[in-house]
Formats: structure tokens, C-alpha cells, sequence
């Protein structure tokens, strides 16, 4: 049986915000006397991620996925819940909780600017006080994996952005840590580099067992590696499970997508369900999910249909539709 | 605590690299460090040596005075400045949180982590013009003294340094404090000349509500053979609750540091 | 015109946002006149007559000149080369404004806070130390006020020339420090100029730092004859002409070599 690595009861984080009235007189007001307003940053979320899972975190900006993350790591206090990570509660920050995880932010750095990567990462071996021959091999791997070796040398300033998240994230990874946080760590990267990450992430998954907890605006990130994915909204939890059930659970529609013969005008086929594209004859229809069997059927009847393919709507689509549904009732 | 004394020499060790790779500038900062040591040396010998003795001190007193101002600007620059600029900026941008996440401790990172090395002429300097001067004025000085005015040079750091981490703890509480690192370079002034130059409520603020007025007075009067007990160990008592309470604020402001970046 | 206003009213309302900011700059400019102010008090209370200052003269003159150079001085402009450099200014230079009048309001917004903070300094200095203040006559004063305003007008084509560093290279802390550095000790504010042996005089005279608030307050105290007047309102007019049309040459080949970095 897996052993529960990270546990999180009723987790809230609320904070304070200023607000500052417009004008003059509200800035010269606000100069004794200010106004604060609650965000409710988490509200009530829990879970539990037993070792070795990848799971993603998916959430709109400001839904609540860094501050969740901030307070498994220990940088929040959380207003009120229990969290239990590896045994420890992270706000204690005990050192050696803290040797047994990372967190990586796309955004920001802990490389040193101006001198070569292997710097920092000498200067990690000895705060984590990683022994000499631990680190070598570490090293040796992640940089044979990330195909880096060559340019360990050079200052970080002068690395491509790229070159750079790769070295970021080995100077996150050599204390071999058991669980880790990454948080948008494809942000701003190309294609290719992107590829290379969430390969290299799945490596690091299976090789180090270690537990991954990942946030990405890319729906691509999360698709190739999570298996399971958390879905946050304005704070609170919406979905907790397999990526393919949030299609069963929150799809309405299905995609019904075929080549007419001719003779069939777009006006046709409007009664049968939204029409997404028609050219050339061939046409794609949105329809409700419980019906797209029988209007199948139906068309087939009516028309001459050369091929015809019934397909899910794509998670991209899904979870657009979750918030868009959520924020905004005018939208598809 | 080898692993601190190995980290302490290992930050040294990057901080030589970084200033290795910007050369000029490190030749560029210390002309400027030496001129400023040079204006104050003049400025200083321009207006006593007119009036040959300021509040009771001679001119030769006052050089003593202005050689330990002059290294304690020199770790005002090389240690405190680059630091306390480092530790105020990462809370505004977030980065501090990266520091809280290692396993070792963050004061020590935070008050270490930075050095410069171009005022480190400015040091040798003051310490010179220290010893040129006692050995003109051909006064004894024996190794009590010495010790003694090295434990207060030291605690006269310890106060300073504790002040201004203190201040740019602020930064937690208060948004968009640009220049919070500028006060302390601004309380400089007051310990540039001797404490009895000021008189009425100044003199009992310098001395004894915030005796900023003390760090230089004390190592000089030490050497100098003519030390105030008093004033040195309400000195170096203050300067232990301070920074105390200066550590008790900054573990409080981390525990209701609400990170940046939301 | 009403653009400007609402500009003006603006950057009066950010800079208010940076209120404790500015109380520490200004604590930092009280302590540093309050310095200069004991230092010299001290200094008299041995001699009644030194470098041929009165102890009341030197205090006066102290006082003033401490006051004058809080306005003169004090500028929103400092950080200008960074905002260059990082690209930030480029949201202003699409906006249809002039850039220069952008600056100059920025200017008045801030001197017109550290002007409203230096009332109650100058209020505490004055009780602490009471200098003996009169006033010239009108036709002296009215020179005095001309020659403030060209203090002004001369620190903010000061102020915009080390800022178009930023148009080329991010290190500008340098150069503006050292610039700060010598102002402290060629502007006056620790000492009067007229002490110091007269070979520097001569080469801080060739230099534009003493028309930054010294010769004023020389002026103001009665200090200058009208030969003297005349001879420093030429040179006067000369740095500002000079400055004026150097910053505008180096900011139009900085504005077409403008990479519009960052944001």
C-alpha cells in the first residue's frame, strides 16, 4: 500500500486587502486611515496525494493554486485547516522537512545572476549539506538528462531562458527531494522546451519516486503527466480525480464530425445541433452529449454520409467550459 | 556550526567571483570610496584644525574618532548596505520565500549572503590614520585597552547592523518603503563627532534613549585612556536586549509575512 | 493644459502612496542639517570669529542654505534612468504629452510634498538653534528669487541629463553618486565655499554646484556686490543655456537610439 505523503484538512487562507478610495481626498484619507477588504484566497479545500503521484493543480489566475501551494511549502500561514506534509506541518519550517522537498516557480529564481550555475549549485550542496559523493552522482545525472553539462560554466545572465529553467530546476532537485512543487514551470518556454521539461519530469517521477504537484496554464503539461488533477475555483476545490472523468462528468456535448455527399446545404443540418464548421462538404456538429447516438442515427438516415466519427469534446474545451460556465453564462 | 562557518566563507568566496566579473566597477566603487574618505578627512581637518578642539576634543582626538567612524563606514558599505538592499528588495519581489524554504537559518543568510570588497582599502585607512595618530599624540595604550575598544567597535556593529535590520524588517509591515535603507546612512551624522558636541534633549536621545551618539565616542574614549564605565556597559547592554528584540521582530514579521505574487 | 493638472494631481496622489518613503528621506535631510547646525554651534562656542563668519552669520547661513537645497535639490527625477532603462517610460512617451512636461510636473508634485514636510523641519531647526534671519531689500530679493528658480530650472537638466544614461547602459548608480558625492561637499550645505582655500574656490566657482543654492544664499545674506552679481548671473545664464541644449541634444539621439526594453 502507498503511503500518504501530503494531507490537507480544511484548508483556508484568507487575506487583507487594501483599498484605496479614488481621488485626491481618498489618497490623502488613506494617508491616516485605511480600508481592507477579505479575499478568501483558499476556502475549505482538502485532500490527500499519496508517493509517487503527479498531480495537477488546474485553476484560472488567482484561483487559488500558488497560495495552496505556498502553504504546503511553509511560506503562508494558513488561516485556518490542518496540512501534513511528509509527516511535518511546513509552517514549522523545520530544516529537516525542508530537505526533503523543493518548490520551483517558473517565474522566479534562486540562481545566482552573475556568476555560472555550478556556483549555486555548490553553494546548495552545502546548505542542504549534500555529501560530496551524493552531489557528484546527482549532478552527473540530472545534467546528463537535461543535456546541460556544457554549459554549467557560463553565467547564468548569459544563458537563453531555457538553458536557465533547466538549471533552475536542477539546483531545486539536488537534494533529491521526495516532494516537489512546480509551479507553472513551463511558463514562457518554446515547444521543444517545453517537451524536454515534462519529460524530464516524468523521469525524475518514476526514477526518484518522488510525489509531483504541478500547476500550468498548459493544459499540455497536465494532460501528458498527470494522472490525476485537482481542479481550484475562486478558493475551493471542484473537482478531485482522473483526467478522463472530468470529461464524463462535466462534458455536454460530444463532437459528431462527417462528409455529406452532395447536395446537402449548411441549413440542413441545423436542426440536428450546432454547427461548428461546413466546407467542402464535410461538416462538424456540437451535440448534446445523451443524444449524439440517436441524432447520429438519424443522420445517417437522412443523408447521404460518406463517414462519420462520434468523438468526446477535448479537455482544452471541457475545462473552458467549467469556468466559463462559472464566470460568465452568456458563453458557450 | 562548521556548516555555518563553511557557508560564511562560501558566500565570501561567490561574492570575490561576482566582483572578479565586474572588474571596473569594482575599481570604479573603491576610487569613489577613497575620495569620500579623503573629503571627510579634509572636511574634518578644515574646520577643527581652525578652531584647534571641538567640545573638548583636540584635532589629533578627533582623527582618532574619525578613523573608527571610518571603519565602521566601512563595513556600513561592504556588509550592512549590499545586505540589508538584497533582503528588503526580495520581500517586495517575493524572492524571500526561496530563502525561507533552505534548511538553514534565514538570519543568517539574510545578514551574510552579501559582500562588497571596494571599501576595504577605507577600513586600512581608518585604522592608519588610527594608529599614526596614537603614536603622535605618544600616549600609552596597553592590551586591555586595545581589547576592550575592539569589543566595543564590535558591539558598536552588532548595535548599528541591529538597527538596520530592525528598520528593514519594516518592509514586511509597509508597502513601497523605497528608501528605508536610506535612514541609517542618515543617522551616520550623528556619530561622526564626538557625543558631548551635542547638549540638552539631543545629548540624552544620542546617549541614552537611542545611543547612536556612543558607537564612535566609546572605542575613542577607550583608547584615549579615558572611558565613561558607565556609559560602556549601558552601551553594550543596550546594544544585547536590542538586537534580542531586533531577532524576536523579524521571527514575528516571518511568521505573518503574507508572500507576494497574489 | 487641464492633461497636465490631472497629471499634476496624479503624481501628488502616487507619491503620497510612497508616504513613509518620503519621511525617511526627509528624516534623513533634517538629521544631516540638524548635524551641520551642532557641528558648527560647536565649533563657535570656543572662537566668536572663524573663517570670517560670525557664530550668527554661520548659523544663519547653515540654516538657509539647508532650507534652499531641500527644494533646489530634492528630486522625483532620481530613479529616472532605471525607468528608462527597464523600459517603463515608454507608456509615457505614447501618450500625447510632452515628456519633459511629464517630468517637470512629476518635479513640482514632489517638491511641492518635501517643501510641505520642510516647513515643519525648518520650524523645529528654528527653535533649536534661532538664527537671526532678515530679509535684503526688494530688488536684491527679487534677484534672489530669479536666481532660485535658475537653481531649479539647472538641477532638472541635471537630473534629465543623468537620466538619459539609461538610454544606454544600465549601470547609472555610479556616475549619479558621485555627482551626489561631490554636491555634498561643493553645494555648501556643510561648510560656506568661502572657506575653503582659494584654489579650490576657483575651480568649484568654474563648476555649476555653486549656482545650485550657495551663491543664492550669498546673495541673500548681502554677502555679494552688484559687480559680483552681475559677473555670476552672466555665468549663470551661460551654465543654464549650455545644460538646457545639451540635454535636449542628448535626449533626441537617446529617444532615436531607444530600444523600448521590458514592458
Amino acid at each position: 500500500m502507498k503511503k500518504t505523503v501530503i494531507k490537507i484538512e480544511n484548508l483556508k487562507k484568507y487575506f487583507k486587502v487594501y483599498k484605496k478610495e479614488p481621488g485626491l481626498i481618498g489618497s490623502i484619507k488613506s494617508l491616516w486611515k485605511r480600508k481592507y477588504e477579505t479575499v478568501k484566497a483558499v476556502d475549505d479545500i482538502s485532500f490527500e496525494i499519496t508517493q509517487g503521484e503527479i498531480v495537477g493543480f488546474i485553476g484560472q489566475n488567482g484561483a487559488g493554486k500558488t497560495t495552496t501551494l505556498k502553504m504546503l511549502s511553509g511560506l503562508l500561514y494558513p488561516t485556518a485547516g490542518k496540512i501534513d506534509v511528509l509527516g511535518f506541518r511546513p509552517w514549522d519550517r523545520k530544516p529537516a522537512f525542508q530537505k526533503q522537498f523543493s518548490l520551483v516557480m517558473g517565474q522566479k529564481n534562486q540562481l545566482w545572476w552573475d556568476l555560472p550555475a555550478i556556483e549555486s549549485f555548490y553553494l546548495n550542496k552545502a546548505i542542504y549539506e549534500i555529501p560530496d559523493k551524493e552531489f557528484d552522482i546527482t549532478l552527473e545525472k540530472l545534467a546528463t538528462i537535461l543535456d546541460v553539462k556544457d554549459i554549467l560554466q557560463i553565467q547564468v545572465r548569459k544563458l537563453s531562458l531555457g538553458q536557465r529553467m533547466k538549471c533552475e530546476i536542477i539546483a531545486a532537485l539536488l537534494h533529491s527531494p521526495k516532494v516537489l512543487f512546480l509551479d507553472e514551470p513551463t511558463i514562457g518556454l518554446d515547444v521543444v522546451m517545453q517537451k524536454i521539461l515534462r519529460d524530464f519530469i516524468k523521469i525524475y517521477n518514476k526514477e526518484f519516486g518522488a510525489t509531483i504537484i504541478l500547476t500550468s496554464h498548459y493544459m499540455g503539461d497536465v494532460k501528458e503527466l498527470c494522472e490525476r488533477v485537482i481542479i481550484i475555483d475562486k478558493g475551493s476545490k471542484i473537482f478531485d480525480g482522473k483526467l478522463d472523468d472530468i470529461i464524463n462528468k462535466y462534458a455536454r456535448n460530444k463532437i459528431l464530425s462527417f462528409t455529406l455527399g452532395n447536395g446537402t446545404s449548411e441549413n440542413d443540418l441545423k436542426e440536428y445541433g450546432e454547427i461548428k464548421s461546413f466546407e467542402n462538404q464535410r461538416a462538424t456538429l456540437i451535440v448534446p452529449r445523451i443524444q449524439a447516438t440517436q441524432i447520429a442515427s438519424k443522420i445517417l438516415n437522412k443523408f447521404k454520409i460518406i463517414d462519420l466519427n462520434i468523438e468526446e469534446a477535448s479537455i482544452e474545451a471541457v475545462i473552458r467550459e467549467i469556468f466559463g460556465d462559472k464566470n460568465n453564462k452568456q458563453e458557450k | 556550526m562548521k556548516k555555518y562557518w563553511n557557508l560564511f566563507w562560501h558566500f565570501r568566496k561567490i561574492q570575490l567571483m561576482k566582483m572578479m566579473e565586474y572588474r571596473s566597477d569594482f575599481f570604479f566603487w573603491m576610487i569613489v570610496s577613497l575620495m569620500w574618505t579623503a573629503f571627510n578627512y579634509f572636511f574634518y581637518s578644515l574646520i577643527i584644525g581652525n578652531s584647534k578642539n571641538i567640545a573638548g576634543w583636540s584635532y589629533d582626538e578627533v582623527m582618532i574618532l574619525l578613523s573608527f567612524f571610518t571603519m565602521i563606514d566601512a563595513f556600513t558599505w561592504s556588509v550592512f548596505y549590499p545586505n540589508m538592499i538584497d533582503y528588503t528588495e526580495s520581500i517586495y519581489d517575493g524572492t524571500l520565500s526561496k530563502l525561507l524554504l533552505l534548511p538553514i537559518s534565514n538570519v543568517f543568510v539574510i545578514l551574510n549572503q552579501n559582500t562588497t570588497y571596494h571599501n576595504i582599502p577605507r577600513f586600512f585607512i581608518g585604522l592608519i590614520v588610527l594608529i599614526t595618530t596614537v603614536a603622535k599624540m605618544n600616549i600609552n595604550v596597553d592590551v586591555f585597552q586595545i581589547l576592550l575598544a575592539t569589543l566595543l567597535f564590535l558591539t558598536s556593529i552588532i548595535f548599528i547592523y541591529s538597527g538596520w535590520f530592525i528598520l528593514a524588517t519594516l518592509a514586511f509591515w509597509v508597502e513601497k518603503l523605497k528608501n528605508i535603507n536610506e535612514i541609517m546612512p542618515g543617522f551616520r551624522n550623528v556619530y561622526q563627532m564626538p557625543v558631548s558636541i551635542y547638549t540638552g534633549i539631543t545629548s540624552i536621545a544620542v546617549t541614552f534613549i537611542f545611543p547612536l551618539g556612543l558607537v564612535t565616542t566609546l572605542p575613542s574614549e577607550v583608547i584615549l585612556g579615558r572611558s565613561n564605565s558607565f556609559n560602556i556597559i549601558y552601551f553594550i547592554l543596550f546594544t544585547f536586549i536590542f538586537a534580542s528584540l531586533t531577532l524576536h521582530f523579524f521571527n514575528y514579521s516571518i511568521k505573518k509575512y503574507s508572500s507576494v505574487g497574489n | 493644459m487641464t492633461k497636465y493638472l490631472t497629471l499634476l494631481k496624479l503624481s501628488w496622489q502616487n507619491g503620497l502612496v510612497y508616504r513613509l518613503s518620503l519621511f525617511t528621506w526627509r528624516l534623513r535631510q533634517f538629521l544631516s542639517s540638524l548635524m551641520s547646525l551642532t557641528v558648527w554651534t560647536v565649533i563657535f562656542t570656543s572662537n566668536n570669529n572663524a573663517f570670517g563668519y560670525s557664530q550668527d552669520n554661520m548659523i544663519t547661513y547653515i540654516f538657509l542654505i539647508a532650507f534652499l537645497q531641500s527644494i533646489i535639490i530634492a528630486s522625483s527625477l532620481n530613479g529616472l534612468a532605471q525607468r528608462i532603462y527597464s523600459g517603463e517610460i515608454s507608456n509615457h512617451l505614447l501618450k500625447p504629452f510632452n515628456i519633459f512636461a511629464f517630468f517637470a510636473i512629476e518635479e513640482i508634485a514632489d517638491k511641492v510634498k518635501n517643501t510641505f514636510f520642510l516647513i515643519f523641519e525648518t520650524f523645529i531647526l528654528f527653535l533649536l538653534f534661532k538664527p537671526l534671519i532678515s530679509f535684503p531689500d526688494f530688488k536684491i530679493f527679487s534677484i534672489f528669487l530669479i536666481w532660485c528658480f535658475g537653481g531649479l530650472i539647472m538641477n532638472f537638466f541635471i537630473s534629465l541629463l543623468f537620466g538619459s544614461l539609461g538610454f544606454w547602459s544600465p549601470q547609472v548608480w555610479g556616475p549619479k553618486f558621485l555627482f551626489f558625492m561631490i554636491l555634498e561637499f561643493t553645494a555648501g550645505k556643510l561648510f560656506p565655499l568661502d572657506i575653503l582655500p582659494k584654489i579650490l574656490q576657483k575651480i568649484i566657482y568654474i563648476t555649476p554646484f555653486p549656482y545650485l543654492s550657495f551663491l543664492q544664499i550669498q546673495l541673500f545674506l548681502g554677502r555679494l556686490n552688484s559687480n559680483d552679481i552681475l559677473h555670476h548671473s552672466l555665468i549663470f545664464i551661460t551654465w543654464i543655456i549650455f545644460l538646457g541644449l545639451s540635454t535636449k541634444y542628448i535626449w533626441d539621439k537617446g529617444l532615436r537610439s531607444y530600444e523600448a526594453t521590458g514592458q
